[in-house]
C-alpha cells in the first residue's frame, strides 16, 4: 500500500481536477478524505496492533467490505446528508483502491479486489512498494502545486 | 397502481430506513468476514506459513520482522504461524528495523535458500507518515462533524 499521506494527497488531486463537484465542497470533502483512509483503517491498523490477525483483517480492504462499511457509516448521518455522505465516502475508497492496485511487492499481495467472485489478490505492477517515499513525495508535491494553481485561478 | 410504483432502490432504503440499512450491512459485513477467512485466508495461511515449517523444494514466500539469529552468519524472521525462517545473506541488513519478504525454499538443514528478497527498510517512517495523515483527517473531521439528536451532521465549525 502507498502510505496514507499519498492517499490523502490523491484525494486533494482529485478535488483540484474537478473542484466544482459538490462532493469536494468544504462540507463533504472531509468524508471523501475519510473514504480514502477507510480501507486501511482496520486492515493496516490490525497489522500494527494485532499482527497475528493481519491476513484476516485484509477483508476490510476488499471493495465489498468497503461498500458495507460505507452504508453503515452513512446510516449514522442525518437524512438530508445521508446520500451525499455515501457518495463522498464511496468516491474516497474507490480512489484508494485504484492507487493501491498500481503498487506491487514480492509475494501475492493483499488486494482481493474481486473477492468473492475471484479468490486471488490482483494488481497492476506500476510502482514498487519499497519506492513509497518517492511516491509520497511526488503525490504530495503534485497536490500542493495543484492547490496553489487553483487558488491563483480563483483569484483571477 | 402498485404495479407501476418505482421499486425501492438502495438510495431509497438508505435514506428512509437508516436503522435497517445499517443493521443489515453490519450483519453482512460480519458474515463476509467469516466467509473471507474460510474461503481465502485459511488456505493462504496454510500454504504460506504452516507449510513452511518443513523442508520443501517448492519455493514459497516468507515475511516478518528481521531479527539477528543465535546461529552466526544468519538472520531470521518469525512468521505469523510462529515458525522461524532462518537465512544467510552476504549483505548486512540491520536487524529489528524492518519488514522483510523472502521468496525461497527450506533446505534439509531447515535454513532457507533465498531466491528473492525485498527489504521494507522504512516501515516505521511509513507508519509515521500514515499516523500524521490520520491526525490530519481527525482534525478535518473535527472541523465539520457535529453530533445532533437526529444523527451526525456535517457543518463547518465557522457556520455554527
Amino acid at each position: 500500500m502507498p502510505d496514507l499521506l499519498s492517499h490523502a494527497a490523491s484525494a486533494y488531486l482529485a478535488k483540484n481536477i474537478k473542484p466544482k463537484s459538490s462532493l469536494f465542497s468544504r462540507r463533504y470533502f472531509g468524508m471523501v478524505l475519510f473514504g480514502v483512509f477507510l480501507p486501511d483503517i482496520v486492515s493496516r491498523g490490525t497489522m500494527a496492533l494485532l499482527p497475528e490477525l493481519t491476513l484476516t483483517a485484509q477483508y476490510f480492504h476488499t471493495p465489498i467490505a468497503c461498500f458495507l462499511q460505507t452504508v453503515l457509516i452513512s446510516s449514522l448521518f442525518i437524512r438530508k446528508q445521508r446520500l451525499r455522505v455515501f457518495q463522498a465516502v464511496t468516491l474516497g475508497w474507490i480512489l484508494h483502491q485504484t492507487f493501491d492496485l498500481a503498487q506491487t511487492n514480492l509475494g501475492a499481495g493483499f488486494y482481493y479486489v474481486l473477492w468473492p467472485i475471484y479468490d486471488l489478490p490482483l494488481r497492476v505492477p506500476l510502482l514498487q512498494a519499497t519506492d513509497w517515499p518517492w511516491v509520497a513525495t511526488i503525490t504530495v508535491l503534485m497536490a500542493v502545486v495543484s492547490e496553489k494553481l487553483l487558488k491563483k485561478k480563483k483569484q483571477k | 397502481m402498485n404495479a407501476l410504483k418505482k421499486p425501492a432502490s438502495l438510495n431509497h432504503f438508505l435514506i428512509h430506513r437508516p436503522f435497517w440499512s445499517g443493521f443489515i450491512s453490519l450483519s453482512i459485513l460480519f458474515l463476509g468476514l467469516l466467509y473471507f477467512n474460510a474461503s481465502v485466508i485459511e488456505e493462504r495461511f496454510f500454504e504460506e506459513q504452516v507449510a513452511n515449517h518443513n523442508p520443501d523444494p517448492k519455493p514459497a514466500f516468507f515475511w516478518g520482522r528481521l531479527q539477528s539469529s543465535p546461529a552466526k552468519g544468519y538472520f531470521e524472521l518469525k512468521d505469523l504461524s510462529g515458525g522461524i525462517v532462518r537465512f544467510s545473506t552476504t549483505l548486512n541488513p540491520r536487524p529489528g528495523r524492518y519488514l522483510v519478504i523472502l521468496q525461497g525454499y527450506m533446505k534439509d538443514d531447515r535454513t532457507v535458500h533465498v531466491l528473492h528478497r525485498e527489504d521494507h527498510a522504512n516501515i516505521i517512517l511509513k507508519f509515521g507518515a500514515s499516523a500524521l495523515a490520520l491526525g490530519f483527517l481527525l482534525w478535518k473531521l473535527f472541523q465539520t462533524l457535529n453530533f445532533t439528536k437526529s444523527g451526525l451532521q456535517l457543518t463547518h465549525r465557522k457556520n455554527i
